[in-house]
């Protein structure tokens, strides 16, 4: 004779795979029927002594209650309409579902350089688009005879205010916030607008991300340190990173930062032009003149900034050779991210 | 800028070889554009050689020749006679398609009714030295057809580099040679000026009547000129660098421009009547300038003339006047070398819209000491050797106010301590010496050249350092200073937390173009007020700042429809703007868009999305938000279809809205099915991302639950039978969920059913059966006497 969790088991089988009411009224029969082999089971307990005849009835009723349960639930199943998962079953028809949800490769990559910076100490806020000329410009050591100024072709929404032409705006907003506290590690990003023409890589509007310390003792190595890190936490562990000289208003020394070609390894290839460097960010050491429009004194305070193209670093990341492809958002391509 | 190495590598000695110089260039910190390196980039140059040449009819001067380019292809050329030609020279030809390392790209070109299919290439015109007559010549029929690079050895390349505007001194290439032979180790050589003051003729008296705007006045009279073409090295050199030869005087001077940074002027000695005045335009007088346009005076900020003593003759520091130049004629010339402020020059330029080479170096601001001079000798000594003048006469100069050096302290520590590596007094001596700093007093004195005009601030100096030291000499070492958390703010968790729950119910975030056009969609704004528009845009179609992002979400759908993707989930986090006062404001929003099936991966059955899945979608999200007292009411607004849409209400603010977007608008967009839509304020949701909800007990005792199905009017409300639910059913109802609603057969027309499922539960004990049927009981009789509702099965 079968002991119960055999019994149970196979009356449990029995049901999953009932596929209709007849089915499932025949498994009813079969154990738990007058003549029913869980039944008979309970005919045999009168015969035993008290103590195993406790111990058994308990058994006995527990696998009763089972199978009872089982063949609600499986009745419940087919008055619903679901197919017994037995041999008939085609595991190899898709699952049932809905496509997944993507993020956009320009807000993935703004919030993974975001994680990284902020593991470096830097606190995130948002900016306003709108800017007043003074802190898009003025503030950053660039007047208005400024021949800096024609690096940017800017827009106007009036007099004073115009879309911010780099997110690098907000640092006298940042500094002058802080109420003295020193040091200030402070980061953003956004959009920015630019009177460029459209094609493959200029858009008239595009995102950066601008970051930027200050202490009394913050050094261009320290620079070197962050953008290292940043590099590596974006790029991988064996991303290099090469300076050259550059110039912007707000930054003296200034340096135009490379990274080691995200596709060759620096054996040469097309997207670095074969020269095994790619062009990512400007940096440099805050000039006195922001230090001061910040509220800051440059004869105590020193700083380091930098700002990137969270655009180009996207395209750079997924190898994306066309900067109109990040807003045309076409399905095709935002479901490859 | 076009820097020719050759021409460079006149100022450097001993000679570097290009694999060294190339790479020096960034160091330097200029911005290399391209780098063409001859022996490479002019491969698609080929020998060709001259079989005929004829005259062109009906144009003097210039010639058609049949050049072989490669055996038995004979192609038509025309040529000018810059240099002569003769049949069964070999000659460098690039044909039509070819792009010269200079940018120039060659095409096939009409000329009186003669087709021409390539150019004769000038050494200048590859980008070349001449280093002969500067055309390349063969006399061998052997190197028929073989690119250029084959045929004669080529060690020179043609950079195209960007000066950054603080360096205008590099804006000569003694300028670029002084900085590489400090990154290289090696000599700056100047070239040879002999002072040729010889002449006996009177100096030609200047008076400054505008001292703020011209700082320094010099000019010196060359008699004797022969005004004649360039010779080969001159022309070729001012070709390869993108300037045309004008004539041996004009382009001496645009050599020395190139060479020097300091632009200088050749005016007809004999058109320069007593003396030059350099003095603002007057009222009512003009010049006609060398290009042919015509500058006004007038006004409180005429632009800035040198006159002589009765008339303009040019465009102080800008362009010279066509009649006061030098003309085939000319025989003695008034060599003008003077300093501008770029502040007025920039000014002038732009409002008149004149711009020109040597504007350009003055607005960013000229040398007004030695490399003034060292020009203006230069020119002369060139007047002399290349032009045959005869007679060179004395300088005269008028500098009221002489500038003072600028004078800074930079201790080899203030370096260390900026740079973060340790760099020694001899470094920084070294460094800035090589650079023309004079340092003194162990560094607590640097004199800085007067040609270093960016040098505003001792911060320069440690860049300077820097740059000779290389930037690689600066290592990278974890920061000194007070460690700092990185924290963002509640908005930025929103976010996070919005775009999370969207992308995880199977939405695709959209990155959207904030500009829109001029007459773009301004409905379904919630916004007050008009819109930001930009004072000077790019175009009609980038003209306005959005005010929602419903918009582009629908622009998205039917580009999307239109390439067969029609299940659209999307939304957008982004700002929109609005002016509601004098001041633009902008905020963050949220856009949602749903339409099509839902479950679109389902090859079982379609289900299509309805009001409630967007609803759905907007609680999920809120209630990820931790966003309390939720409601939805009806309202109108423009852009979605007449009773669709709810405005999202939280803590009694409005925090957006939801609806069906007006049909006739997808429509237009060839959508045929329902698309929604909700756009929510996230300023308004960001209080509970930062929510840590505090702990309720858990439920220690059973519920117990209870089923009610009532037919009611259509007109009621939803939420307000909900409310009256629970204030009949008093505390212990835990919770009331709709379970399913229905109208149509056997219901009365007007009228639905709706069934709840509640659940009781008391805190403190088993609820009985007794309390739990009073309380349904209320709850029904509430019902009738508030809705005339008929409870069902009972």
């Amino acid at each position: 004779m079968q002991s119960i969790p055999e019994l149970l088991e196979r009356a449990l089988a029995h049901i999953m795979t009932s596929d209709s009411m007849a089915a499932l009224e025949q498994a009813r029969v079969q154990y738990l029927g007058k003549a029913g082999e869980l039944t008979a089971r309970m005919k045999t307990l009168g015969a035993l002594a008290p103590e195993v005849k406790k111990q058994f009835g308990q058994a006995l009723n527990t696998a009763k209650q089972n199978i009872e349960e089982a063949l609600e639930q499986r009745k419940a199943a087919l008055q619903a309409g679901v197919k017994p998962a037995g041999p008939s079953l085609d595991v190899t028809l898709p699952g049932r579902r809905r496509l997944a949800g993507r993020v956009h490769p320009i807000t993935a990559t703004a919030e993974a350089m975001k994680q990284i910076l902020m593991g470096l100490g830097f606190s995130y806020d948002d900016y306003p688009d709108i800017e007043t000329e003074y802190y898009n410009f003025d503030s950053l050591n660039t007047p208005a005879w400024h021949p800096a100024r024609d690096l940017h072709d800017t827009f106007y929404t009036d007099g004073e205010h115009v879309m911010r032409t780099h997110t690098t705006a907000f640092q006298a907003r940042v500094m002058r916030a802080s109420g003295g506290q020193i040091p200030i590690r402070a980061m953003t990003t956004g959009r920015c607008y630019r009177k460029d023409d459209i094609d493959a890589s200029h858009f008239p509007i595009f995102q950066q991300l601008d970051a930027f310390a200050v202490g009394y003792n913050i050094t261009m190595s320290d620079l070197r340190w962050t953008l290292t890190e940043l590099a590596r936490g974006l790029f991988g562990p064996d991303a290099k990173l090469r300076f050259r000289p550059s110039y912007f208003p707000f930054t003296t020394p200034s340096a135009e930062v490379d990274v080691s070609c995200v596709v060759c390894n620096q054996r040469g290839c097309a997207l670095c032009s074969r020269t095994g460097w790619l062009e990512v960010l400007g940096s440099g050491m805050m000039r006195p003149e922001v230090l001061r429009a910040g509220g800051l004194d440059p004869d105590r305070h020193q700083g380091f900034a930098f700002g990137i193209g969270v655009d180009r670093i996207t395209m750079l990341r997924h190898q994306i050779n066309d900067i109109r492809h990040l807003y045309q958002n076409e399905e095709a391509f935002l479901r490859q991210f | 800028m076009i820097v020719n190495t050759e021409w460079l590598l006149d100022y450097l000695a001993p000679r570097i070889p290009l694999t060294d110089l190339l790479p020096a260039l960034p160091r330097v910190g200029l911005d290399v554009e391209a780098a063409h390196v001859l022996a490479r980039d002019l491969a698609p140059v080929r020998v060709g050689i001259i079989r005929a040449i004829r005259p062109l009819e009906g144009a003097a001067g210039r010639y058609v020749c049949d050049v072989e380019v490669a055996r038995g292809d004979v192609r038509q050329i025309i040529c000018a006679s810059v240099h002569p030609v003769e049949v069964g020279w070999g000659v460098p030809v690039a044909l039509a398609g070819t792009e010269l390392p200079t940018g120039t790209t060659i095409h096939e070109e009409t000329f009186h009714g003669v087709l021409s299919q390539g150019m004769i290439c000038l050494d200048g015109e590859m980008g070349m030295v001449a280093k002969g007559t500067g055309l390349q010549v063969f006399h061998d029929e052997g190197l028929l057809g073989k690119s250029l690079t084959d045929a004669i050895v080529i060690d020179e390349a043609l950079v195209h580099v960007k000066v950054y505007p603080n360096r205008p001194d590099c804006l000569g290439l003694i300028g670029i040679a002084r900085e590489v032979a400090a990154m290289l180790g090696v000599r700056l050589v100047f070239p040879e000026a002999p002072k040729t003051a010889n002449g006996n003729a009177a100096a030609v008296p200047v008076e400054i009547l505008a001292p703020s705007l011209c700082t320094r006045y010099t000019c010196q009279v060359v008699q004797g000129v022969r005004v004649a073409p360039s010779p080969a090295w001159l022309a070729s050199r001012l070709m390869a660098t993108g300037s045309r030869p004008i004539n041996n005087v004009v382009d001496i001077t645009n050599f020395v421009m190139h060479e020097w940074a300091q632009p200088l002027h050749a005016f007809d000695l004999h058109r320069v009547r007593e003396k030059i005045v350099v003095r603002k335009f007057a009222a009512g007088e003009s010049l006609r300038l060398l290009d042919g346009r015509t500058v006004e005076g007038g006004g409180g900020d005429a632009p800035l003339a040198i006159a002589d003593a009765h008339a303009p003759m040019a465009l102080a520091g800008i362009m010279g006047g066509e009649m006061s130049g030098i003309a085939e004629s000319t025989a003695d010339v008034l060599l003008e070398a003077a300093h501008f402020e770029p502040t007025g020059i920039r000014m002038s330029s732009r409002r008149l819209g004149v711009s020109s080479d040597s504007a350009y170096r003055f607005e960013r601001g000229m040398d007004p000491n030695e490399t003034l001079d060292a020009a203006r000798e230069r020119a002369s000594a060139l007047l002399v050797s290349v032009a045959g003048a005869k007679a060179v006469g004395a300088v005269t100069d008028v500098y009221p106010s002489p500038a003072k050096a600028k004078v800074f302290a930079m201790p080899a520590e203030r370096v260390s301590g900026y740079l973060g590596t340790n760099v020694t007094r001899e470094q920084v001596t070294s460094s800035l010496n090589k650079l023309g700093y004079k340092c003194s007093e162990g560094l607590q004195r640097v004199e800085v050249p007067s040609r270093r005009v960016d040098v505003d601030d001792a911060v320069v100096l440690i860049e300077d350092v820097a740059r000779v030291l290389g930037y690689d000499a600066i290592a990278a070492s974890p920061s000194a200073e007070t460690p700092t958390a990185g924290l963002t703010t509640a908005l930025d968790q929103a976010r996070g937390i919005a775009r999370r729950a969207l992308v995880g119910s199977g939405f695709l975030e959209l990155r959207g173009v904030p500009l829109e056009p001029l007459d773009g969609d301004t409905r379904y704004s919630q916004l007050s007020g008009p819109s930001v528009t930009l004072a000077n845009p790019l175009n009609t179609d980038l003209a306005r700042v959005r005010r929602s992002l419903v918009p582009f979400l629908v622009k998205t759908a039917a580009y999307n429809a239109s390439r067969r993707a029609m299940n659209f989930r999307y939304f957008e986090i982004d700002k929109i703007f609005s002016r509601p006062a004098a001041e633009p404001e902008e905020q963050w929003a949220l856009g949602i868009l749903l339409g099509g099936a839902l479950n679109d991966m389902d090859w079982s059955t379609r289900r299509e999305t309805d009001f409630f899945d967007l609803k759905g979608v907007v609680e999920s999200l809120l209630e990820a938000l931790h966003a309390s007292r939720v409601m939805f009411t009806p309202v109108s607004i423009n852009g979605y279809a007449p009773g669709t849409a709810a405005q999202i209400v939280i803590d009694r603010e409005i925090a957006g809205v939801a609806g069906q977007i007006a049909p006739e608008t997808l429509a237009a967009e060839r959508i045929h099915q329902p698309v929604f839509a909700a756009e929510l304020f996230l300023g308004k949701l960001a209080a509970g991302a930062r929510t840590t909800p505090p702990f309720t007990a858990l439920p220690r005792y059973p519920a117990v639950f209870r089923d009610l199905s009532f037919v009611v009017d259509l007109a009621v409300a939803y939420s307000a039978i909900e409310e009256t639910i629970r204030v009949a059913a008093g505390p212990q109802l835990e919770s009331v969920d709709c379970m399913d609603v229905f109208s149509g057969k056997g219901i009365a027309p007007g009228r639905r059913s709706v069934a709840v499922s509640m659940v009781f539960r008391a805190p403190d004990r088993t609820l009985a059966s007794e309390d739990v049927n009073a309380a349904v009981e209320r709850i029904a009789s509430r019902l009738d006497e508030e809705f005339g509702a008929e409870v069902r099965g009972r």
